[in-house]
């Protein structure tokens, strides 16, 4: 009974002490709330209450950014001037590069030039002795052809005059038969008184006619070897100086425009100054602006 | 602007090769002033060797016209680029040359161009000695031969004839 009554009263005590538990409890919570609240409050206190640290950071946040602008100008300066040296230095390699290619190429350029001068010369030489050679052909042909037509007109002399020589036997022996033909007719007509007279001129008619008939036969046959050798000779030698016309017409074609152009080609560029060739030029650009070139 | 640096340029350049290298040594010389460590250097002290003294005196002359005009060396510097462009589109003559002109004469040339065909055109000189005399021209896409060999091929006929004529005794 006692033990009941002991934890009967423990119980009640313990219930009674429950409140006063939760009183203390809640008091500390409390306490310790109002401890928060016055830290932060200390706190923000304090912040709001140091403008000179503020203002010392932000100066020194300003400085630090200066600082950093500073050094990154620096450093973009820096990178700049590399960049430009780098560039002068390649550009002082081109020109050096430049300059040698353009000696080089100049160098070339003369040596081609002299090259094509010496051949321009060497050919124009060339085409020169050709051409002359070419009018000394002509000449031994017209000279060649000269001495056939000379041996040409001593051969028809030589006919005409076998012509003549023959003319003249033929004659002659006309001749000769007619005083035959005259002693015969005096015999018979002492003889014969005036019996054979007309049997005598019939004859005489009969002779005299088959001799004008032989004279007349040599003469035209002479006339036409005549006229057949001058005109065979003639055409002959026209036919000559016809091919040598033409031939040398066309050597005259084929090669003087040629010679011409090389030949003015070679003067020009020995011969005129530079003023002359300057001259030269503007006369040609004052052509072509009168053509209208350059509208 | 870049037409006042070009137009001043001009004046006393007459060819697209005088004209390129002139930009180069310009580019040269104003690199080694603004850039390198010549800063008071003169054209003759960054450029001698590098060019002739004709070349030199039309540098020079550009930088006092270029000074004239109030166009500072960082300008006339950054301009440069698009000006190397612009110089591609300016008109252009070929001229084909029996000889190797100096350069006076190449300016009297262009100066002929620029009173009689274009006031800003450049020339693109060639040398072809197979001209003899006279020259040719490439104007509009379109080769105009008045060289002599052209004049003598034209009056073909006429040399012949006279030709036979003077040759007629042989």
């Amino acid at each position: 009974m006692e033990l009941s009554q002991t934890v009967s009263d423990v119980a009640t005590w313990s219930v009674d002490l429950v409140p006063l538990i939760v009183g203390a409890v809640v008091l500390v919570a409390i306490f310790g709330l109002l401890v928060a609240i016055l830290v932060v409050l200390v706190r923000a206190q304090k912040r709001s209450l140091a403008p000179e640290e503020v203002k010392q950071a932000i100066q020194h946040a300003e400085e630090r950014a200066r600082s950093i602008v500073a050094e990154a100008h620096a450093a973009a300066r820096e990178a700049r001037l590399e960049i430009e040296k780098e560039r002068v230095r390649a550009l002082n390699e081109d020109q050096q590069a430049t300059a040698r290619f353009v000696d080089a190429y100049t160098l070339k350029l003369d040596k081609v030039v002299q090259e094509l001068s010496y051949g321009l010369e060497k050919e124009h030489m060339r085409v020169t002795s050709k051409f002359v050679e070419g009018l000394q052909s002509i000449e031994e042909r017209v000279a060649h052809n000269a001495g056939e037509a000379k041996q040409s007109m001593d051969s028809f002399t030589n006919q005409s005059s076998a012509l003549f020589e023959r003319l003249a036997v033929e004659i002659e022996n006309v001749e000769r038969g007619i005083q035959h033909l005259a002693l015969a007719l005096q015999e018979a007509a002492a003889n014969e008184a005036d019996r054979n007279a007309d049997i005598v001129r019939r004859e005489m008619q009969k002779i005299g006619k088959d001799t004008a008939a032989s004279v007349t036969e040599v003469a035209r046959g002479l006339d036409k070897v005549l006229r057949d050798s001058v005109e065979g000779e003639f055409t002959r030698i026209s036919n000559e100086l016809s091919q040598y016309r033409a031939a040398r017409m066309n050597l005259v074609d084929e090669r003087i425009l040629s010679l011409i152009e090389e030949t003015t080609e070679i003067v020009l560029q020995k011969k005129l100054s530079m003023q002359d060739q300057a001259d030269l030029v503007y006369r040609s650009l004052e052509d072509a602006k009168e053509r209208g070139v350059f509208v | 602007m870049l037409v006042q640096i070009i137009s001043i340029m001009l004046r006393n350049t007459f060819t697209t090769d005088e004209l390129v290298e002139r930009v180069t040594l310009l580019r040269m010389y104003y690199s080694a002033v603004l850039f390198g460590s010549k800063r008071e250097a003169s054209l003759s002290d960054v450029l001698s060797g590098s060019c002739s003294d004709d070349t030199l005196q039309a540098l020079q002359l550009w930088q006092q016209q270029l000074s004239e005009a109030g166009l500072q060396p960082i300008t006339v510097y950054e301009g440069l680029d698009s000006i190397e462009q612009e110089i591609g589109g300016l008109p252009t003559v070929t001229l084909s040359l029996p000889i190797k002109f100096s350069q006076a004469h190449l300016r009297t040339f262009g100066e002929w161009f620029r009173a009689n065909v274009q006031p800003n055109i450049l020339l693109s000189v060639r040398t072809d000695p197979r001209m003899a005399g006279g020259c040719g021209v490439v104007w509009d896409h379109v080769f105009h031969d008045l060289s002599l060999k052209h004049h003598i091929a034209q009056h073909r006929e006429e040399l012949i004839a006279e030709f036979d004529k003077q040759t007629h005794g042989l």
